[in-house]
């Protein structure tokens, strides 16, 4: 049975969209027969990360939070700042044999390679900072946010992809055709919000990519 | 890199296209209302100056549709 762990922050507005919009991936995955190891709220920290995957072995990590080219984090410490679950040369080599999505920043070119040059099957995240335009007055319903919509279904299409059984290459693929869908929507329902809406869709897409073996599956 | 006449654009349009009611998440930073933003611009922070990026390379796409297909994501095959 395949099986996915997924890290689900959720204490500030980033994590909090990040951690509405996963729950469709944990709900998706688990009807598909995925046994999975969601670390929910407080409970996406390292030492919990490490043991899910010492203990569960996933071939699917998806990671949801705070990044920089060294680090993805978990959910925040005692001191408000947000805590790495996934370090550069720390414990980069856990993720041998693994398929990684990180939705996060930065994480790509030095955290993304050195995981994959230590046995990562595969690592997709971005070069560059998230950017997410939002409505505040959804806050607390994310995913009736029509304008955060547009940001979180391209990237939930990575994840969704692999669980349906894709390959890495098909899955960053779909993400970018919806990219386009979304631009041509946009286009077509011309708001006041379209110029900002685009120009953060073209920042985020140019920001993705993926190392590693493009034709993996996670199945 | 963003020029001053970059910035100066960017500040325009936001000024006069971005609604009040909406924020921006910029990974760990933010959310920004339009009033910090502009301000983050003014400044040449790290943020505005990607704020000025992102809206300059949408305004190169708006003239030529090819430029999207420079951003399909790339997978480095590395086995």
């Amino acid at each position: 049975m395949p099986k996915l762990l997924c890290s689900m922050p959720n204490f500030d507005t980033v994590t909090h969209y990040l951690h509405e919009w996963s729950k469709k991936i944990v709900e998706d995955a688990k009807m598909r027969g995925f046994d999975v190891y969601p670390l929910d709220g407080p409970n996406a920290t390292k030492q919990n990360f490490e043991s899910r995957l010492n203990k569960n072995n996933p071939k699917f990590v998806f990671l949801n939070g705070h990044g920089d080219p060294n680090m993805v984090c978990g959910h925040k410490g005692s001191d408000g700042t947000p805590q790495p679950i996934l370090i550069n040369n720390v414990n980069d080599g856990l993720m041998k044999n693994r398929i990684v999505y990180a939705r996060a920043c930065k994480s790509l070119e030095t955290l993304g390679r050195n995981c994959v040059e230590k046995g990562a099957t595969a690592y997709i995240g971005y070069a560059e900072r998230f950017m997410v335009l939002f409505d505040p007055v959804r806050y607390s319903r994310p995913l009736g946010d029509k304008i955060a919509e547009s940001f979180m279904e391209i990237s939930n299409i990575i994840p969704s992809v692999l669980v349906k059984g894709g390959t890495v290459k098909e899955a960053v693929e779909r993400s970018f055709q919806q990219f386009l869908k979304n631009v041509e929507y946009q286009e077509a329902h011309y708001t006041s919000e379209t110029p900002l809406i685009l120009s953060c869709l073209i920042h985020d897409m140019a920001a993705l990519g993926a190392i590693g073996n493009p034709d993996a599956k996670v199945t | 890199m963003v020029s001053q006449d970059e910035i100066d654009i960017v500040l325009t349009r936001l000024e006069q296209l971005m609604p009040p009611t909406v924020k921006l998440m910029v990974g760990g930073s933010g959310p920004y209302s339009k009033e910090e933003l502009l301000n983050e611009i003014k400044e040449n922070t790290e943020i505005g100056k990607l704020v000025v990026e992102s809206q300059m390379l949408y305004l190169r796409s708006f003239r030529n549709k090819e430029i999207l297909e420079t951003i399909r994501p790339k997978v480095a095959a590395i086995r």
